[in-house]
């Protein structure tokens, strides 16, 4: 009897630590700088933006200018995108205005990030939100 | 009787070391696969860093000294001179030999690479800063 339930310990024992093992293999605890590579893209995307003649000029003409349907910036924005990889950016003002590069709706994950521009025409500024979706 | 219960406790001892074995096999497939992923994870470290330290404008031209301005810092635009060819180094990291390659290039580099979109000082062109880690040694 005491030999059975030695050998039932010993089974017990087994079970458990073959599950212990089982489970932190499956545990996929990836140490990753991913995110904060993400983060810079959205700022450098953003800074892009303020930095470049022409892509401020055509963000400025899309928030302020009714007939600007955005096409021109989008087509300038997926192109920069193609260069860095599988990702999808929206873009949005305060006024309500938004576009995409892309179909967002595959990508789970997002980070965002926000600058002022000056609209000079309009004298006024305004806030541009931009977020960047990715795959995880 | 007896017999039953040296048959027991065999098989008791058997399982307990198999149990030992399992645990064994279990931590150092964790450590290792803990050890890989966290030099992945400074591989990439490094990448990103090197990138950012380019974009902020200490990127060394060939053979010169470094171009740090802190009045600059975060500026993201790139001194013209940045797209004469590549500025490579070794570094050791943990004891790691790696070689870091930073460049304004569309062209895939070895390693573990970042790239990162600024805008050339003065005009409307926009490149990609490019920093590639790759492993020497070990």
């Amino acid at each position: 009897m005491r030999g059975v339930v030695f050998a039932l310990e010993a089974v017990l024992a087994l079970a458990m630590a073959a599950s212990i093992v089982g489970l932190s293999a499956t545990q996929n605890n990836v140490v990753s700088y991913a995110p904060l590579y993400k983060y810079q893209l959205v700022q450098d995307l953003l800074e892009v933006g303020v930095k470049s003649g022409i892509y401020s000029q055509e963000i400025i003409s899309w928030e302020t200018d009714a007939l600007d349907d955005g096409n021109a910036l989008k087509t300038r924005y997926a192109a920069l995108l193609e260069e860095l990889g599988p990702y999808c950016l929206e873009l949005e003002t305060d006024s309500g205005k938004k576009l995409v590069t892309s179909d967002c709706s595959n990508k789970r994950s997002s980070v965002s990030g926000t600058r002022l521009f000056y609209a000079g025409g309009k004298n006024r500024f305004f806030r541009l939100k931009a977020t960047l979706y990715f795959e995880n | 009787m007896r017999g039953v219960f040296s048959t027991d406790v065999s098989l008791a001892a058997l399982l307990a070391l198999i149990t030992l074995s399992t645990c064994l096999a279990g931590i150092w497939i964790t450590a290792g696969h803990y050890v890989s992923t966290v030099n992945v994870a400074f591989d990439e470290k490094t990448a990103i860093e090197a990138a950012d330290v380019a974009l902020k404008k200490c990127y060394g031209e060939a053979g010169g000294a470094a171009l740090c301005d802190v009045n600059t810092l975060y500026s993201h635009e790139i001194d013209e001179r940045a797209l004469q060819g590549i500025a490579q180094m070794e570094m050791e990291l943990k004891g790691r030999l790696l070689e870091v390659a930073v460049s304004i290039s569309p062209v895939a580099g070895d390693g573990t690479c970042v790239r990162r979109p600024a805008v050339l000082q003065g005009g409307n062109r926009v490149v990609f800063v490019q920093a590639c880690v790759k492993v020497i040694s070990k």
